[in-house]
C-alpha cells in the first residue's frame, strides 16, 4: 500500500487479517478491518486492537443470535464478561455433550466426563477465588500447558486410540481454560485503569 | 413527546460524539471522542457494540464510504442521527442538566448553596 508521499505504508500481517476476515460476521467485516488496519501502528498493537475489539463484537453477534437483552452499563466488565461466559458455556457444553453425535464411537466412555467435571470444579475454583495471586497464575499456566499437550497428543500424534468424545471434551477443556485465563488474569474485557 | 428507552451513560457519549463529529462519523473518531468526553481510555469494542445497538434502536442511521487507499481499500461506516436518537439524546442532556443543577445548589461552600426544589411547571 502507498501513500501520497510514496512511501510504503505499514499494514498488519496478513496471515493475522486472514484469520480476522473469518472471524467477523459479514456485515461487520469491512468496516472494522479498514478502522483496525488504520489505527494499525505496529504487529504488537495491532494483536492488542484485535483483542480488544473482536470478543465484543462477537459477544455482541451472539446476544443478537440469542435474542438476550442488552445490558447497558458503562462497565464494560459488567456489560461482557458476565454475559459472555454464560452464554459461551451455554453454547458449548450441548454442543460437546451431544450423545447421539455422529462421530462419537460406540460404547461408554467415562473419560470426557471426568474431565469436565475436572474442569468445572476448576473453574468454579478459580471463580471464587478473590484476588489473582501468582499461586492460581502458576496453577492455570500449568493447567492450559498440559491440555496443549493432550490436545497436540490427540490431534498430531499418529495411532493414539483416543475416543473421539475425548477429544472433543479436550478441545473444550482447553477452551474453558483459556477462557478462565482471559477473564481472571489478563481481564481482557475491563476498563483499562 | 418523549422517547421510549432512556439512554445510557456511554450511549449518550457515543451520540454525542456523533453529533460533535458531524460529517465524520466513523468508528475511528467517535472512539477518539468518546475517549476525551469520558475522561479516559476506551476500546473500540464497545463503541462498535453501542452503534450497533444505536442503530438497532433506530437511533442512528449508517452508511459505507467509498474505499480509502489509506485503510487498504476498506471503506469507512458513517454514522448520522435519526430523529429519534437526536429527541433521546435531548431529553438526556435535559436531564443530566437538572441533576447537574441540583448537584450543584446542594455542594456546600459555592456561594450558591440552597436547597433544590422541583420545577412547579412539571
Amino acid at each position: 500500500m502507498e501513500t501520497q508521499s510514496g512511501k510504503i505504508s505499514p499494514r498488519p500481517p496478513r496471515f493475522i487479517e486472514a484469520i480476522v476476515r473469518r472471524t467477523l460476521p459479514p456485515a461487520s467485516r469491512e468496516h472494522v478491518i479498514g478502522d483496525m488496519r488504520e489505527e494499525y501502528v505496529s504487529r504488537l498493537g495491532y494483536l492488542r486492537d484485535l483483542y480488544q475489539t473482536i470478543p465484543f463484537i462477537l459477544a455482541e453477534r451472539i446476544r443478537v443470535w440469542l435474542s438476550t437483552p442488552p445490558v447497558d452499563s458503562f462497565q464494560t466488565q459488567t456489560l461482557i464478561s458476565r454475559r459472555f461466559r454464560l452464554i459461551l458455556a451455554a453454547t458449548l457444553i450441548p454442543l460437546f455433550l451431544l450423545p447421539n453425535a455422529p462421530d462419537t464411537a460406540p460404547g461408554p466412555h467415562p473419560e470426557p466426563v471426568l474431565l469436565l467435571i475436572g474442569a468445572l470444579v476448576t473453574v468454579h475454583w478459580l471463580r471464587q477465588t478473590p484476588a489473582w495471586h501468582a499461586c492460581a497464575r502458576v496453577l492455570s499456566g500449568t493447567l492450559l500447558a498440559v491440555q496443549a499437550g493432550i490436545l497436540f497428543f490427540l490431534t498430531w500424534v499418529p495411532g493414539a486410540a483416543v475416543p473421539p468424545g475425548l477429544a472433543r471434551a479436550t478441545v473444550f477443556v482447553l477452551l474453558l481454560g483459556i477462557l478462565v485465563f482471559w477473564i481472571h488474569n489478563k481481564n481482557p474485557f475491563s476498563e483499562r485503569k | 413527546m418523549t422517547t421510549k428507552d432512556t439512554l445510557g451513560q456511554f450511549e449518550q457519549l457515543v451520540l454525542t460524539a456523533i453529533v460533535t463529529l458531524g460529517e465524520e462519523a466513523y468508528t475511528v473518531p467517535i472512539q477518539h471522542t468518546v475517549t476525551d468526553l469520558a475522561g479516559k481510555p476506551v476500546k473500540r469494542g464497545p463503541v462498535s457494540v453501542t452503534l450497533m445497538r444505536l442503530e438497532e434502536k433506530g437511533y442512528v442511521r449508517s452508511w459505507l464510504a467509498d474505499p480509502t487507499p489509506e485503510r487498504g481499500g476498506k471503506s469507512k461506516r458513517y454514522f448520522r442521527l435519526e430523529p429519534l436518537g437526536e429527541r433521546a439524546l435531548k431529553e438526556s442532556a435535559e436531564t443530566a442538566k437538572r441533576v447537574y443543577d441540583a448537584v450543584r445548589a446542594w455542594i456546600p461552600g459555592n456561594g450558591r448553596s440552597r436547597k433544590w426544589k422541583p420545577n412547579p411547571a412539571r
